[in-house]
């Protein structure tokens, strides 16, 4: 597996999803929950967006590290075999100014019926720069990718 | 719910992707008015209610999933096939499902000897052909071994060659599905096969019969009586031409041109040429199976074997093999090293040496080609007895059948064995040990088996040099530090397995069985020895070709090392010729940049598991440098590097199989191992940790470069 077919798998993943598991951790312990995300081009930034009041946004804020996991399951029993999951780990920040501007657009691009949401003004546009990318398929295969 | 089970009058019976190519011929055949043996359908759909109410297609599919087919060598797929008939043969159908099927063939067929045949989808169309990678079974008593021969029907599906052929062309292997065929077993006078059109010449048909059953002439058992007919003409009045065979002919002209009618009427029914088998009962014949003539111009009789057919006639072939080598092959091998070890090669003059570098490299080649030709095709005994032995027994575990050939000890196995026992003296005596530590050789008992030793494993310990037995005290040393766990780890009792494995059988199949298993055991034997005495060749040339090189460094000629015997015999003739280094073809180099393979996905070749530091062995010297505890990784372990096994605590190889060397190697000693993992050399680096789970195949690098001490 070289480093070209390894991204190319994670861009496919990425690509035909909307919605992965985002993990943090903060005083009560570890925390996951769904977020519609973006990713960039090159895979290195992926957008989410979040109120301010959520215990994501302040695990965040106390400790940035995060990890989030998208896969391709169809909720069927071959996914033990046939699914591949991408987890992308690294830190989040979250944006404003200009570059939250540059975000926001194509974010709303994607998910289109969040624009309300995101345009509300506790919604906070948050970054995750990815350090590694974790790949796991058939079943037991685990391969990472190192961004940096 | 769709219909599962189907028979002719059924509306359903003409949907080909329910009931397969060979079911759908048949229904239209019966109702067309043609005689053809009463027979049911087992649907795709039964397959697929089968699959999904058991949970079989999601274990298939993870089976599968462990490599892409198109990277798997043969070997690889025939273990996953041999993985995959076990899961069916160890899944009962559901209960609904078994009265199902007795109900219809109760009411539809009857108490009577029973022929079970694979109906594939897309099988014996004309666009794929599947001929012959899938299984029948024939004269079939008792639903209970009905819905047997069924289960193995749809293994079939998975067998070796069916893999392999989907491999080729390709085909999803997830979504195949098979349909069956139980019918009555028509017990003709005569039987044969019928080309409306023959593969000759279009506009001759051609008619192939011979007494008895038909599966005679398929298997090739029996040599058929042939006639070839003018299509056109009268049609009644063919002109008739018996081959060979003077006496009695199997069928009077009158049968031949009532055949001949017969397929033409199939032809007209389905549209395009037809290939038929038929069988006569009675006063007419009956059809058993008809199809579309799928190349034209191939030769079709290799077609159609029966399982057991097929085994019969793999095993005479084998047979012929197994003496081949054993009596010319390998003692050839031996004498040809033998010979060439005692010419004194430091006395030749350069031109002589020359001489004698060539004339080995001829050797080496003529042995390996024979090597290629005949050694590696008998390694196929050692299958052929799995497949029988699973069928007879239905192991938990499908590799089972291996115990009871590893009596059968390959040279290999012999040399690591003697050198435990070296250890074993070394382990008792502390001044022994520091003898060789203070580099004596030892005399005495020990000196005695050491010499025997060398003598009799040279060829795979690196020759007899004072070198080489330098490395071999070395090792021992290290073997002697501690015995190895789990190297006196009971083994199962072969004697014993055998003895109940054939006395399990039918009274009819033990004569075979044990024949089987004779040929399978030399099979798994010299599977190994074959390479052996093949390096005993390899070694010699060697030999010379270093002598050679040192001539060439001695005057300063070159001091490279890595000259081809070809390049050093032209330099050693020719004075003014400056020997070049091999050009080594440039591979594009795979970007691998931040790339880390944690976790691996190989085949499970010895269980059982352990953690180690990795060590990459690529040579006899890197062999020769391993340290206890250590996890052996290769490339391709051979002969040559397996005596430094004893000293691992597990191996990973990037050839596949569990007939390896070095899965045969790492079971002898209760060592986890794991083969076919891509790139195995290269992914894993010296130093790494390693864990490797020989029972599920997965290997788990832990870290990467690790410092070492």
């Amino acid at each position: 597996m070289d480093r070209g077919d390894l991204m190319g798998r994670i861009g496919d993943v990425l690509a035909s999803r909307h919605v992965g598991v985002l993990a943090t951790s903060g005083g009560d312990g570890p925390h996951a929950t769904l977020v519609a995300f973006k990713a960039s081009e090159n895979c290195r930034r992926i957008v989410f967006s979040t109120p301010r009041q959520t215990r994501k946004y302040a695990n965040i804020k106390a400790d940035p590290r995060a990890a989030l996991l998208v896969d391709d399951r169809s909720n069927a029993a071959r996914d033990i075999h046939d699914a591949t999951g991408v987890t992308a780990v690294g830190t989040v920040a979250e944006l404003s100014g200009s570059e939250r501007s540059g975000a926001e657009k194509s974010y709303m691009e994607r998910h289109p019926h969040l624009a309300e949401f995101v345009l509300s003004g506790s919604t906070a546009l948050m970054e995750l720069s990815v350090r590694r990318y974790v790949v796991v398929s058939r079943f037991q295969e685990v391969f990472e990718l190192e961004m940096e | 719910m769709k219909r599962r089970i189907l028979g002719f009058e059924d509306p359903e019976a003409t949907q080909s992707a329910l009931v397969g190519g060979k079911f759908f011929a048949l229904t239209k055949l019966s109702r067309a008015g043609f005689a053809v043996p009463r027979s049911i359908c087992a649907t795709s759909e039964l397959y697929d209610a089968f699959v999904d109410e058991t949970g079989l297609r999601v274990k298939i599919g993870m089976e599968l999933a462990r490599k892409n087919l198109e990277e798997m060598r043969w070997e690889e797929l025939w273990d996953a096939s041999i993985r995959i008939r076990n899961l069916f043969l160890k899944t009962p159908l559901p209960r609904h499902m078994e009265a199902e099927i007795e109900s219809a063939v109760g009411s539809c067929i009857g108490d009577v000897a029973i022929a079970v045949r694979s109906s594939a989808l897309g099988e014996d169309s004309a666009r794929t052909s599947f001929a012959g990678a899938h299984e029948s079974f024939l004269d079939v008593r008792g639903t209970g071994a009905v819905i047997e021969s069924l289960r193995l029907v749809w293994a079939s599906l998975f067998s070796d060659r069916a893999l392999l052929y989907r491999k080729e062309m390709r085909l999803e292997v997830a979504k195949s599905r098979m349909a069956a065929v139980i019918q009555e077993l028509v017990r003709g006078k005569f039987s044969g096969v019928a080309f409306s059109r023959s593969p000759a010449d279009r506009r001759k048909m051609v008619v192939e019969a011979v007494r008895g059953l038909g599966e005679k002439l398929v298997d090739g058992s029996a040599e058929p009586d042939r006639w070839i007919i003018d299509r056109k003409g009268p049609g009644v009045l063919p002109r008739l031409r018996a081959k060979r065979k003077p006496n009695s002919p199997a069928l009077s002209v009158q049968q031949v041109a009532d055949v001949a009618r017969l397929v033409l009427s199939a032809e007209k029914l389905f549209g395009r040429p037809q290939d038929m088998e038929w069988t006569i009962r009675g006063p007419a014949a009956v059809v058993l199976q008809s199809r579309p003539i799928t190349t034209e111009g191939k030769k079709p009789e290799a077609d159609r074997r029966s399982f057991d057919a097929g085994l019969r006639r793999s095993f005479d072939e084998l047979v012929a093999l197994k003496s081949l080598i054993e009596r010319k092959i390998i003692p050839g091998m031996r004498r040809e090293a033998r010979l060439l070890g005692r010419l004194d090669l430091q006395g030749m003059p350069d031109k002589n040496l020359s001489a004698e570098i060539l004339r080995r490299e001829r050797a080496l080649k003529k042995w390996t080609d024979e090597y290629w030709e005949s050694c590696i095709p008998f390694g196929h005994g050692v299958r052929l007895f799995g497949s029988f032995y699973n069928d007879a027994v239905g192991p938990a575990d499908p590799h089972e059948f291996i115990a009871l050939l590893e009596d059968s000890s390959p040279l290999s196995v012999m040399r690591n064995r003697a050198l435990q026992r070296l250890a074993g003296l070394l382990r008792k005596s502390g001044s022994l040990r520091k003898m060789i530590e203070a580099g004596i050789v030892p005399g005495g008992t020990f000196g005695r088996e050491l010499a025997k030793t060398i003598r009799s494993y040279g060829a795979i310990l690196g020759g007899d040099s004072p070198e080489s037995r330098a490395k071999v005290l070395s090792l021992l040393i290290r073997m002697a530090e501690a015995p190895r766990k789990g190297l006196g780890k009971r083994k199962p009792n072969a004697a014993k397995m055998e003895r109940s494995f054939i006395s399990a059988l039918p009274k009819k199949k033990r004569n075979f069985a044990k024949r089987l298993l004779s040929l399978a055991k030399a099979s798994y034997r010299l599977r190994d020895d074959d390479n052996v005495a093949l390096s005993g060749i390899e070694l010699e040339l060697k030999r010379a070709a270093e002598e050679g090189l040192h001539r060439l460094a001695a005057v300063g000629r070159s001091s490279r090392k890595d000259l081809s015997p070809g390049e050093i015999a032209r330099a050693l003739l020719n004075r003014r010729y400056r020997p070049k280094p091999e050009r080594r073809r440039k591979k594009a180099k795979a970007d691998s940049r931040g790339v880390l393979a944690r976790q691996l996905l190989g085949q499970p070749a010895g269980r059982g598991v352990a953690t180690g530091r990795a060590r990459i062995v690529r040579s006899r010297e890197d062999a020769f440098d391993f340290k206890r505890g250590e996890v052996m990784v290769c490339d391709a372990i051979g002969p040559e590097i397996t005596f430094a096994v004893p000293l691992a605590s597990a191996i990973v190889e990037r050839r596949g199989g569990m007939l390896i060397h070095g899965a045969i190697v790492a079971r002898e000693y209760g060592i986890p191992c794991v083969t076919g993992i891509p790139k195995a050399a290269e992914r894993i680096s010296d130093g790494d940790t390693v864990t490797v789970d020989g029972t599920l195949g997965i290997v788990t690098i832990e870290k990467k470069r690790s410092p070492r001490p």
